[in-house]
Order: C-alpha cells, then sequence, then structure tokens
C-alpha cells in the first residue's frame, strides 16, 4: 500500500500531466458513484438511482455504473477537464512527442497479442488515426530518434518518461525501466532493470475481441493497484484503458 | 484469457519448492524458490489430501487461501497443463492446486521467473 508521502512525492513528480491522470481519475469516481459510492453496502432492486439531482431510468443508471452515460455536472467537468489537457499539451508539445512512444507500444502489443511479434504488419493495420496523429506530431517535433528495440519491444529512455495514451490516459514510466514482452501473448513489461516477479512494474495488454489496450500497475508487493487511490482493488478497477 | 500455448516451456516448474504464500484481498501469490513466483487472480482449487477447496476472491476467501500455507515446504512433483489455461500443480506432500483461466476479460494468473512473464 502507497503511504501518504509516496503519494504526494508521486504528485509532485507526476504534475506537470496531472489534468491526465484526473481523467482516468474522474473515471473511477463515476465507476464507484452507483449506488451512492456504496455498492458494498447499498442495493439497488429498483435499477433506478439518482446521481448529482439527476434520476433517470435504470437502463440510464446501468449505463452510469459502466461509464457509457454521464449527468450534466459530469459532462461539464469532462468537457472542462479534456479542455484543459489539450491546453496543456498545446504548451507542452513534448508530452504530446512521447505520444510516439506509445503509439510504438500499442502497435508492438498489438503485433505481439496477434502472434506476429516483429512483423510490424499487424501493428501497422491497427493504429487507429488519433495514433497516427500521434507519431506526426512527434516526429514534427524532433522526437523521432530511433529507439533501442530488445526483443522486438521499444526501450524507454533511461531517465524515464511520461506517455500519454490516445484516450488521455498518463502513464509513468520511471527511469531505470527496461520492456520485455509477456508470454502467452499480453502485451509488454516494464520493470526495473534486473527485477523479476511483479512487483513495481508497469503492465500494457494487448487488446483482444472484447477488451481494449490496458495498463496495470503493481506496487512493490506484486498486486496490482487502482492507479486514482494507489489501493489494491479488483480486476476490472486495477486495468486502466488506454485506448477508447 | 490468454490460455497456455503448448510452446511455453513450464519445466521449470517441476522440483520448485513452496517458500511463501501471500494472501491479499483480490490476489494470492505462492513464491517458490529460484525466483519463481505463481500470482492468482480468479480461481484455484486446494486439494488438501481430503478435501477440496475453491478460492476466488470475494468475501471470506481468505480462509480458504489460508489453508494453501499447509503447501509450505512442499515441492513440485509433476504438473498437468492444457491449453486452456488451467494449470495442475501436484506437490510432494499429495496436495494439489490446480489454477484455472476462468475470466475471458482479465488475467487470470501469471508465473514470473527471472527474465520471463507469463500471463494466462
Amino acid at each position: 500500500m502507497l503511504t501518504e508521502p509516496i503519494k504526494s512525492q508521486m504528485r509532485a513528480e507526476f504534475d506537470p500531466a496531472i489534468h491526465l491522470l484526473q481523467l482516468a481519475a474522474e473515471r473511477e469516481r463515476r465507476h464507484g458513484s452507483y449506488v451512492q459510492n456504496n455498492p458494498l453496502k447499498s442495493t439497488d432492486p429498483t435499477g433506478h438511482c439518482t446521481v448529482d439531482g439527476e434520476a433517470p431510468g435504470w437502463l440510464w443508471c446501468k449505463g452510469h455504473s459502466l461509464g457509457f452515460t454521464e449527468t450534466k455536472k459530469e459532462t461539464a467537468a469532462r468537457e472542462k477537464n479534456e479542455a484543459e489537457v489539450r491546453e496543456f499539451l498545446r504548451e507542452h508539445p513534448e508530452y504530446l512527442r512521447n505520444a510516439m512512444l506509445m503509439a510504438v507500444t500499442l502497435g508492438t502489443a498489438m503485433a505481439i497479442e496477434a502472434g506476429g511479434m516483429g512483423s510490424g504488419a499487424d501493428g501497422d493495420s491497427t493504429v487507429t488515426p488519433e495514433e497516427n496523429a500521434a507519431i506526426e506530431a512527434g516526429a514534427a517535433g524532433g522526437a523521432g530518434a530511433a529507439r533501442t528495440i530488445i526483443n522486438g519491444v521499444p526501450q524507454p529512455a533511461a531517465e524515464g518518461e511520461i506517455v500519454v495514451g490516445p484516450n488521455g490516459t498518463a502513464v509513468r514510466i520511471p527511469a531505470g525501466y527496461v520492456a520485455a514482452p509477456a508470454e502467452s501473448g499480453s502485451g509488454i513489461v516494464y520493470r526495473p532493470a534486473g527485477s523479476t516477479g511483479d512487483a513495481n512494474s508497469i503492465r500494457i495488454m494487448g487488446p483482444n475481441a472484447t477488451q481494449p489496450v490496458r495498463v496495470i500497475i503493481y506496487i512493490s508487493s506484486g498486486q496490482p493497484i487502482v492507479p486514482s487511490s494507489g489501493r489494491t482493488g479488483t480486476a476490472a478497477e486495477t486495468h486502466t484503458p488506454l485506448t477508447r | 484469457m490468454y490460455g497456455l500455448r503448448k510452446d511455453i516451456d513450464l519445466s521449470f516448474l517441476n522440483g520448485r519448492q513452496v517458500e511463501q504464500v501471500a494472501i491479499g484481498v483480490y490476489q494470492i501469490q505462492f513464491g517458490f524458490d529460484e525466483d519463481v513466483r505463481i500470482s492468482t487472480y480468479m480461481q484455484f482449487d486446494y486439494f488438501d489430501g481430503r478435501v477440496e477447496w475453491i478460492w476466488k476472491p470475494e468475501p471470506g476467501a481468505a480462509q480458504i487461501a489460508a489453508r494453501t500455507v499447509a503447501l509450505l515446504g512442499a515441492t513440485i512433483e509433476s504438473l498437468q497443463r492444457h491449453e486452456d489455461g488451467t494449470l495442475k500443480l501436484i506437490f510432494s506432500n499429495r496436495q494439489h492446486l490446480t489454477i484455472f483461466d476462468s475470466s475471458q476479460e482479465y488475467e487470470s494468473y501469471d508465473i514470473t521467473l527471472p527474465g520471463r512473464t507469463i500471463v494466462v
């Protein structure tokens, strides 16, 4: 479990990208807002709910619990956050350029998932227009320097870096981390060089028929955490989508 | 989620001794010698020689997980594997641990050893 001082330190380190992380936190908050943020004690026998003073039908409530629908207040907050992200990236193009690594990473993860690691063809065919834009932005910004490739996986910068997924979720790869493919066709593992086990690792899972590319962050005990709280959680809570 | 392909070598598990059982709310880890570790997230069956116990990450499951401390010190004598991701470990004390790939959406377990991460 992360202590408050460590979390504060992480916030400070994340500070330039804090707006991006707020997006993921907002999604987590909304997921828990169903049954008054207390799904263990509250029940919903009728399927109805009241959120931000709004009480639409059960279908809306179910959609809200899954993150598909939102209240007017939530819409306003999301649009405000997204505007802040766009403004932040406009002022700090270096973070947008880091999206290039993410695009390469996503392409590699997808290629590994498809069993075609190293071919590049599968990964190329699945890059979205947004990822293409990120690649072009990165190239235009001079971030196109060749990365070291080990076992078909692009390595993160030795000093660490923050990468931003196409949906705005930010992931910090700490200094001294290396990347390796996960066996069983499951994406890429970032870990401290020379380490073993899940402890302190970051794993980006390839997509499948029902799930997008997701990231999982493990703490020193080897347990995955919910990024917004630093606590352990269910699989649904600890897997953060990187693509829509 | 991913199953267990035939070409993934698991021979390193043979002879491994259980050195640690770490019980979490959502995950149970079995630590072995040689830096081998199995982390389970979805479901495993533990046969203690008389009764089969089923662990899932749900309330009350920690008590079931706690029974697996009887595996401490035991070594893996043999294993059975299936492409659907099921992995059965048979220990020197005649107890069994069967780990299932029971989720379509999330990884069910992973096995780590120096230089390798196998996600199922």
